[in-house]
């Protein structure tokens, strides 16, 4: 047997010797692979490929699909049981607006008042809450750990003594650092926001914690690295 | 409606011992909880199946998306006669291919090059070089395949399918999803030699005519 | 550069003392060797140090530091090397023996130092990357732009932490150890042996996650935070990455 052809009858070969190829062919690719270290290491390589593909990494969509999906539902179940006829589009304006909020677990739905309601007040605390990309959150500044007011006076402390030192770095030292703070920052508020939706939820707690010895790791590298 | 508390409780904290058929059951009575704890077992296989046929983050987001609203809607029609994931990732590829088939996606193609002449290249240069296949970077090699042949090798060797059932849903016969694979291999192994000679600057240049 | 000299202290044992007299003939002996050359300056010194307590602390503004484990058993010996000549090296190294490497201004300077493999190190620098290898004592490691990679390690106690860069480690998982290793805006691997026994905590808010195939009893496990066990879960793994992803590997 040619190489080209025992290459060309490899996948059959893996895939099951006695459902796609013959024995009698399987023995001759047998023979030749035993002679022939190119299409043995051909063989290996596809084998490898084939049991990889088995073993390959999850990929892990962003949080907010969840979001999504559970606003499209219900605003499905809301229009099946009350006359909210305008929730159907619930991927646009209204998923927006409900995107406010995060699980949500009713499990009598069914009561159309009851989702009317819940509609109303989700569109006004969409409306006058944070919502739609700009994720503002300077102004509101309730606490969301418990140890988060004593968080921020740590850093707060840190952020002048280092401000007080800034005049004197130079221009690139000071745009790095600039933006390093900004973009921890902006994190931060994107987890809070998250939080503050759902202020119970362990894991946004512990990534606003992150993000908050993260800042302060920033400080203290600038002490130790005397600015 | 008081819904805190309710509302607070983590995914994660639903009774990990409920199977996927008591939570399907549940879910078709409208239970969101129960709903929620099948999209937090199953999101990130759902998504990674859409993510490798489409090779493209959006559009995998939005047609997974659509993949858990679809199963909301069906899922009291599940009836447990076949493993809940398996159901599901026919629904999934199903979706998928519907899209594909929207976009008039062709997944009967062909291969460009000649593969004899591909062939011939690497008998020459092969090596017994010690390797192993990256996951990563086989996931990578993945989203470069042409589509038909990426959608033969997601369907086959990623998700486990037969040839028979690949060939029933994408419409085409048995022996064109065995040759699209077996090209879809050879193909994933030109790539992923290509990243490892990249990386070990192998002499392979010095012996390639 | 400061030099502390402790008082005698009479309640040392003799081989004490003669350890420190050696260790302060050493640092006289071995001067600091400076070489200039057109492009580059180079600098090295070398410390006697008790190879049970030797430590190490290194601040650099911009570079590499690469640190390496199990030359000289009782030698920290530093190497470096600037390109121009705008930064200046103090190494110093205090009563108790510990070595310390600070670097002021601007210039870049990289390190490669030797170290016995039982030494604690801290080192810090701003901009470039470090780089630990074959260590068995206390190692922290912290970069705020670049990457930290930590290999061969036996030690206990890990902290390596970048913003903006990649964090990897290999080495062995000791049961009573505690490694963490985090990134702010980089991916984060960890490759461990395959029966290594560690409680694990992993946190990556938008990047994902790969557990490399290691069994584990599941404690709590969304896209976004896994926490579990592996084996009998006594070390304790504690990984994060804000913007990055986290990746297991098993050891062979």
């Amino acid at each position: 047997m040619e190489c080209h052809a025992v290459i060309n009858s490899l996948s059959d070969y893996l895939d099951g010797q006695n459902v796609w190829i013959s024995d009698d062919e399987a023995k001759q690719i047998e023979t030749h692979l035993t002679n022939c270290p190119t299409c043995q290491n051909f063989k290996l390589e596809l084998n490898e490929i084939k049991i990889a593909a088995r073993e390959l990494p999850l990929h892990t969509p962003p949080r907010a699909m969840w979001t999504r999906i559970a606003n499209q539902i219900e605003a499905e179940i809301a229009a099946e049981n009350g006359p909210l006829r305008h929730a159907q589009n619930a991927s646009g304006w209204w998923g927006w607006l409900r995107s406010r909020r995060f699980t949500f677990s009713l499990p009598q739905l069914a009561g159309g008042a009851a989702v009317a309601v819940a509609l109303i007040v989700a569109a006004i605390s969409g409306i006058f809450g944070p919502h739609s990309g700009t994720l503002n959150l300077s102004g509101v500044q309730t606490a969301l750990l418990p140890e988060e007011d004593e968080i921020k006076a740590d850093l707060e402390r840190r952020l002048n003594a280092v401000n007080a030192r800034k005049a004197q770095w130079d221009a690139q030292r000071r745009a790095e650092f600039e933006q390093h703070m900004t973009r921890i920052d902006e994190s931060l508020k994107r987890c809070r926001y998250m939080l503050g939706d759902n202020p119970k939820d362990a894991i946004q707690q512990q990534m606003v914690r992150a993000l908050y010895t993260e800042k302060r790791q920033l400080l203290e590298d600038v002490e130790r690295l005397r600015w | 409606m008081t819904t805190d508390g309710m509302n607070n409780a983590a995914p994660t904290s639903l009774p990990a011992s409920l199977s996927d058929y008591e939570l399907t059951q549940a879910s078709g009575r409208g239970d969101m909880k129960a709903f929620e704890t099948i999209y937090e077992r199953h999101h990130r296989r759902v998504y990674s199946l859409c993510l490798r046929m489409v090779a493209n983050a959006t559009e995998a987001e939005d047609l997974a998306q659509e993949v858990f609203i679809q199963l909301f809607r069906k899922i009291g029609s599940f009836r447990g006669e076949s493993a809940f994931t398996t159901w599901l990732h026919r629904l999934t590829v199903n979706h998928v291919l519907m899209h594909f088939r929207k976009r008039g996606v062709r997944l009967e193609k062909t291969t460009e090059e000649g593969e004899i002449g591909e062939i011939q290249d690497y008998l020459q240069s092969a090596a017994d070089r010690p390797r192993f296949v990256d996951r990563i970077a086989l996931d990578k090699a993945i989203s470069e395949l042409p589509p038909g042949y990426r959608t033969v090798f997601v369907l086959h060797d990623v998700e486990g399918f037969e040839h028979e059932e690949v060939a029933d849903m994408l419409g085409v016969s048995v022996g064109t999803s065995k040759s699209q694979l077996h090209k879809a291999r050879m193909r994933l192994r030109e790539l992923l030699n290509k990243k490892t000679d990249k990386k070990t600057e192998t002499k392979k240049t010095e012996s390639k005519k | 550069m400061v030099k502390e000299i402790p008082a005698p202290n009479a309640a040392l044992p003799f081989k004490s003392i003669r350890k420190f007299l050696s260790a302060l003939a050493i640092s006289f002996a071995v001067t600091t060797a400076m070489t200039h050359s057109a492009s580059a300056q180079t600098f090295s010194r070398t410390f006697a140090v008790a190879p049970e307590t030797s430590e190490l602390e290194v601040v650099n503004q911009a570079g590499t530091i690469k640190v390496t484990g199990g030359g000289h058993a009782a030698r920290i010996v530093v190497n470096a090397r600037q390109n121009d000549n705008t930064a200046k090296v103090d190494a110093t190294q205090n009563a108790q023996g510990k070595v310390k490497i600070e670097v002021t201004g601007q210039g870049a300077v990289d390190f490669e130092i030797t170290v016995p493999a039982s030494s604690n190190v801290d080192l810090l620098c701003y901009k470039g990357a470090i780089t630990v290898a074959n260590l068995g004592g206390a190692v922290r490691a912290r970069v705020t732009d670049g990457n930290i990679q930590i290999t061969g390690l036996r030690s206990a106690r890990v902290e390596a932490h970048s913003t903006k860069g990649n964090v990897s480690f290999s080495g062995e998982v000791l049961p009573s150890g505690s490694y963490t290793l985090k990134s702010f805006s980089g991916r984060v691997d960890a490759t461990l042996p395959a029966n290594a026994d560690f409680r694990l905590s992993a946190a990556s808010f938008r990047g994902g996650m790969d557990l490399g195939g290691f069994q584990m009893k599941f404690d709590r496990q969304t896209h976004q935070l896994v926490e579990a066990s592996h084996g009998a879960g006594r070390a304790s793994i504690s990984l994060w990455t804000q913007e990055g992803s986290i990746h297991l590997h098993r050891k062979p």
